[in-house]
């Protein structure tokens, strides 16, 4: 059974002249660096706001807002839109549970987020630091001889993975197990892989919290298990949507960002020789790939009508909310193609408003312990552009693999973008 | 109208005049004021509007709750999130220093 299904017919409220191709939509996949040109493409041709048929995944339409300071308007607007539902996963398995607190409304979202934001906060995650730094250099002390190394597969994804994976007391034995159930919920077309995906790692937390009411750890299902908000305890359904919410936010994104990171590094030898040599610049380079690489979407579900950008939204109506466009809209960003090191930019990268990336001070420090210890303890390396690397567009652009030359093969062999 | 001062990296100073109703950090979005990010639009969560407070300020100005507190962790002296800070005309005159990044 394929994910896709019967086009629907446009509605009478959407002008045929805003129905257009978007072209990151899941499922496709390009075999060149979309942030190049085609996330420029949008800015250039289309309409500050338009409808694709097929931008929500399953195949049906939502618009697409591309300017920056509409999406931010969108971000911290909750009497038009919500975000209830925006994924799709409990209701593919017939189970009604939101992801906690991705996909809860204010005020209810206000008391998950007083909550859980003390568990990721830069004072809560020192204690992490120690940790993080070693599971990036035992990861490096792994490839450091190699000639060449597949960088996503050998670092960006069991780096943040085994740091989540340690948060929610998970066994790191079954990362590969876990990052194939999580590439079927991210990355996948296939509607019975997306079921069987979100079903197993349902299946997991059920287990894992009836294990912990046991014996409860250090870890954050047991911390869910014991939260209250007020005077009740989280339910079931919202520990498990707390934990499926941190298992697809926790384990990819990261990985994605870290991908992208290092195939610029390694196709700009001279940003590597700055940060090298001034490792203090690491935080503004990272803030600025995160703009130019800005990864995921989300949506937003519009509840009362609504004008943006002279186009009408209507309560029902899907809205993508694409942080690649409005992190590269040349009305917000001079020249956003340009990747430049003292722009130390407001970004999407992590969303905005209320809703803003629960997780995006543990990721910083990641993706900062990444950089720092890898231009540390690894000679100059270049990105193998005689690969061909496919990316799949969708929800997280994320490229399938990183081929990385290293000082041994390096000399041999020439890199360009 | 407060009259707000920021202290830019590179020495320069910007004022400008505020209404009540509003933050300092909104202050210095809506105004332009190099520095400052305010990612999470005042929600204070992402700590991308640091500022400094001159030491007559920082003990006029209202108290730091525990989640400002967490968020500041190893920041400079007198740090304070602009975004926990509303505009009132008692800070009429207030001075605040802007970091070079929001991100070192």
């Amino acid at each position: 059974m394929n994910f896709i299904t019967t086009m629907q017919p446009v509605p009478d409220h959407v002008p045929a002249e805003l129905v257009r191709n978007y072209p990151f939509v899941l499922g496709n996949i390009t075999s060149g660096n979309p942030y190049d040109r085609m996330v420029h493409d949008v800015h250039r041709f289309a309409p500050p706001v338009f409808y694709a048929m097929d931008a929500y995944p399953g195949g049906s339409p939502a618009w697409v807002v591309r300017r920056f300071a509409d999406l931010r308007a969108i971000y911290a607007d909750d009497t038009h839109f919500t975000v209830k539902g925006f994924a799709p996963f409990a209701m593919m398995i017939g189970e009604s549970w939101g992801n906690v607190p991705a996909e809860a409304d204010a005020p209810l979202h206000d008391q998950y987020r007083a909550l859980l934001n003390p568990l990721f906060t830069p004072a809560a995650l020192k204690k992490l630091e120690a940790k993080v730094t070693s599971v990036a250099e035992g990861l490096v002390a792994k490839f450091r001889d190699e000639p060449a190394i597949d960088f996503r597969a050998a670092f960006a994804v069991p780096f943040p993975v085994s740091i989540v994976l340690d948060l929610l007391g998970l066994p790191l034995e079954r990362m590969d197990e876990f990052m194939a159930w999580e590439h079927m919920l991210l990355h996948d077309l296939n509607m019975e892989h997306l079921q069987t995906a979100t079903r197993n790692v349902v299946g997991l937390f059920r287990d894992v919290m009836k294990e912990r009411r046991v014996h409860p750890g250090e870890d954050l299902v047991s911390f869910a298990l014991n939260a209250r908000i007020g005077d009740r305890h989280l339910t079931d359904d919202e520990v498990v949507g707390f934990c499926f919410n941190l298992f697809i936010g926790g384990l990819d994104t990261v990985t994605t960002n870290l991908c992208w990171q290092f195939r610029h590094l390694g196709n700009d030898l001279e940003l590597q020789r700055t940060l090298r040599a001034n490792p203090a610049l690491i935080p503004d380079a990272i803030q600025e790939m995160l703009r130019f690489y800005s990864p995921a979407s989300t949506f937003r579900t519009c509840i009362k009508q609504i004008e943006i950008g002279g186009v009408t939204i209507k309560p029902g109506d899907k809205v993508l909310m694409a942080t690649l466009l409005g992190s590269n809209d040349p009305e917000q960003f001079d020249h956003p193609e340009e990747f430049r090191i003292d722009r130390r930019p407001t970004h999407l990268a992590f969303g905005s408003g209320i809703h803003h990336c629960l997780g995006h001070h543990l990721a910083r420090r990641e993706l900062t312990v990444a950089m720092n210890t890898i231009l540390r303890e690894l000679p100059e390396f270049r990105y193998d552009s005689s690969v061909e690397v496919l990316t799949d567009l969708g929800g997280v652009i994320q490229p399938r693999a990183v081929p990385l030359l290293l000082a041994a093969a390096a000399g041999s062999k020439g890199a360009s973008r | 109208m407060t009259r707000i001062t920021f202290q830019l990296h590179d020495g320069t100073q910007r004022t400008v005049d505020v209404d009540p109703d509003t933050t300092l950090m909104r202050a210095a979005v809506d105004n332009d004021v190099p520095g400052i990010n305010g990612e999470c639009n005042g929600c204070a969560t992402c700590a991308t509007c640091k500022v400094q407070v001159a030491e007559s300020w920082f003990d006029r100005l209202p108290g730091i709750d525990e989640i400002e507190e967490s968020l500041l962790d190893d920041a400079a002296p007198r740090t304070r999130l602009s975004c926990q800070i509303a505009i009132t005309p008692d800070l009429d005159g207030l001075t605040v220093a802007v970091p070079i990044s929001q991100y070192a």
